[in-house]
């Protein structure tokens, strides 16, 4: 078996899509179709791609009975040689019921991990999936959080709270790249092309500035208008919303605030997110381009 | 006693009662499978196809097995073994049977195994296609209020006759459907969700057990997201393209099939059938209006809007 899986791993609404996107278009050299996707690299969870790989329907099984198939389809995938395989993944890296590693770390080259601040995670989360703010926040602290039957195309993810999932993917047992997605706005090009080396995409500095281009927010939200996109799940709503950063300090209020920063407050200072409700704890930021062998 | 049952082009016997197939009196299509239970290898001495679950030796004899449920061994292109995991139950290794292993099978006699839901159109065959959660199940419930029959639910079997159109094998007697879906056509849900989570809905009053040349396959796109719904004709290397999509074990199944007979079947039906790809928008609320735009749309190929 050969190592070649690079796993994609964020939270929900934590700038995956984006990552994909770009990644597509330096791999391409062009845009990628909206509608379609195609090209944007595998979803750890995508229904087809693990009944391809283990010649079996998925639909009778039941969640658990699934999830210990899955380390058997990415052992598969991983077999043979090949560039590498990007993954895409919501999951906390954990194991199946069974206690087997649910990403096998003997097929893992290594893992992209984007996180963001829960405050505006939140806020981003409630619209994509038409919910109250309030309930975004129970549902990003439950530790048992996963997704349900509301997309068949896909398997069951086990998402866990923010901080499970974060802390999760901070202590993987193989090669990892950790970077704030408020750092990739803030900075793409540094950052995007950060992440196409960790990936083993040997892609000139011209190429990159043009697949950043190519991705950038407000010419992905203009397209998303023209012509839609297949992966939001709103009827009305954009998932290509704002772009910006920080927004939480204009929407939530004192008591969301706080709610969100009692139940994540140490991982968040982990990550360098100064906390309001508790600015005594706050600590100077970390290297946002945390990087492990 | 032997129990007969026909499905996917093959002649199924047991000795015990296979429910959910379809009983026939006697031979059908001359492709004679024989089911039992026993004891079952571990593994192949040998295999020329290893996969996770699945191991073919160069006689074509293949191993399956779903961990927890039951092992099943073929060989001879005529028999299958089954032997039940501890504590499993029959039912359960009964549905894997109506999947992997008799996929391979068809591959094995020279029939090719489709991933669609197909149901009856005037004297033809409708393939519904697409990946899981595309709505064919629903669509092919919401297509029997208008006097459509089931042939498949899922698995159906592709076969060339020399001069033929290709022709559309049915499969089992039965639909497998979300509770939503159900609530949406007010079907009454039946009992209890199986492991996965959905309903399984007995249709032996309207299935069709013969084949039928196909006159359309149609591709369900989700148009969800604010991409817009129509109706596109796939021609040429695009419709082959959608086709060969539908191939159930197309990596397992290469070189069981003899000669080139896939390639050529997905090659007459590409030529022959109308292959179209559809977009339309997810949800359930619209899903009486569905069927009919649809229809309607079939012959035309062009777009159409879906008020």
């Amino acid at each position: 078996m050969t190592q070649r899986i690079i796993w994609l791993a964020s939270y929900p609404k934590s700038g995956n899509t984006w990552v994909r996107l770009f990644l597509a278009a330096l791999r391409t050299g062009a845009e990628v179709d909206l509608m379609r996707m195609k090209g944007t690299f595998l979803m750890a969870s995508g229904r087809s791609m693990i009944e391809r790989h283990l010649d079996i329907g998925l639909a009778d099984l039941s969640w658990e009975e699934t999830a210990e198939l899955r380390p058997l389809a990415y052992r598969a995938m991983a077999s043979g040689p090949g560039e590498p395989l990007i993954m895409k993944t919501h999951d906390v890296l954990g194991t199946t019921p069974s206690g087997v590693a649910l990403f096998p770390p003997e097929a893992t080259l290594g893992c992209v991990h984007l996180v963001r601040d829960p405050r505006d995670l939140c806020l981003s989360y409630a619209a994509h999936v038409e919910i109250s703010i309030d309930v975004a926040i129970t549902e990003i602290s439950n530790p048992g959080w996963a997704s349900g039957n509301a997309s068949k195309a896909q398997v069951r993810e086990l998402r866990g709270s923010w901080t499970s999932h974060s802390e999760s993917w901070l202590a993987a047992p193989f090669r990892r790249l950790t970077l704030r997605y408020e750092d990739l706005v803030a900075d793409p090009l540094a950052n995007l092309g950060a992440i196409a080396r960790f990936c083993g995409f040997g892609a000139a500095p011209e190429a990159v500035m043009r697949s950043v281009a190519a991705t950038e927010f407000s010419r992905l939200a203009a397209r998303e208008v023209e012509s839609g996109f297949c992966e939001r799940v709103s009827v009305n709503g954009r998932f290509f919303r704002s772009g910006k950063t920080g927004l939480w300090r204009e929407v939530l209020t004192e008591a969301q605030v706080a709610r969100i920063e009692r139940g994540h407050g140490a991982v968040m200072r982990e990550f360098g997110y100064a906390l309001v409700t508790q600015p005594e704890l706050n600590r100077s930021s970390p290297d946002a381009s945390a990087e492990t062998h | 006693m032997n129990h007969r049952y026909c499905a996917l082009g093959l002649d199924i016997v047991a000795s015990f009662a296979l429910p959910g197939l379809w009983r026939v009196n006697g031979a059908a299509t001359g492709r004679e499978i024989e089911i039992d239970l026993g004891a079952v290898p571990l593994r192949l001495h040998d295999p020329v196809c290893d996969r996770p679950l699945l191991q073919i030796d160069a006689s074509g004899a293949a191993l399956f097995r779903v961990p927890g449920i039951a092992r099943y061994y073929l060989r001879d292109r005529r028999r299958i073994t089954i032997e039940l995991a501890a504590g499993a139950a029959f039912d359960r290794a009964l549905e894997f049977l109506k999947g992997t292993p008799l996929a391979l099978l068809c591959h094995q006699w020279g029939l090719t195994p489709f991933d669609a839901v197909s149901v009856t159109h005037d004297e033809g065959a409708l393939l519904l296609a697409g990946g899981p959660g595309r709505g064919k199940s629903t669509l092919a419930l919401a297509l029997a209020a208008r006097s459509s029959r089931l042939m498949s639910d899922g698995l159906c079997a592709l076969e060339v006759l020399d001069s033929a159109a290709p022709v559309i094998w049915p499969a089992f007697p039965e639909v497998k459907a979300w509770r939503d879906s159900l609530e949406a056509l007010n079907i009454a849900v039946p009992g209890e969700p199986n492991a996965g989570g959905r309903y399984k809905l007995p249709a032996e009053s309207w299935f069709e057990p013969e084949p039928r040349p196909v006159a359309a396959v149609i591709s369900l796109q989700p148009a969800r997201g604010g991409v817009a719904e129509r109706v596109t004709r796939r021609r040429g290397a695009l419709a082959f393209e959608t086709l060969m999509n539908l191939q159930n074990l197309p990596d397992a199944g290469r070189g069981l099939s003899p000669g080139a007979k896939p390639i050529e079947a997905i090659g007459r039906l590409a030529a022959q059938a109308a292959v179209h790809e559809v977009w339309y928008p997810q949800g359930l609320d619209r899903l009486d209006a569905l069927p009919d735009w649809l229809l309607a749309r079939l012959d035309l190929g062009g777009e159409g809007r879906y008020a």
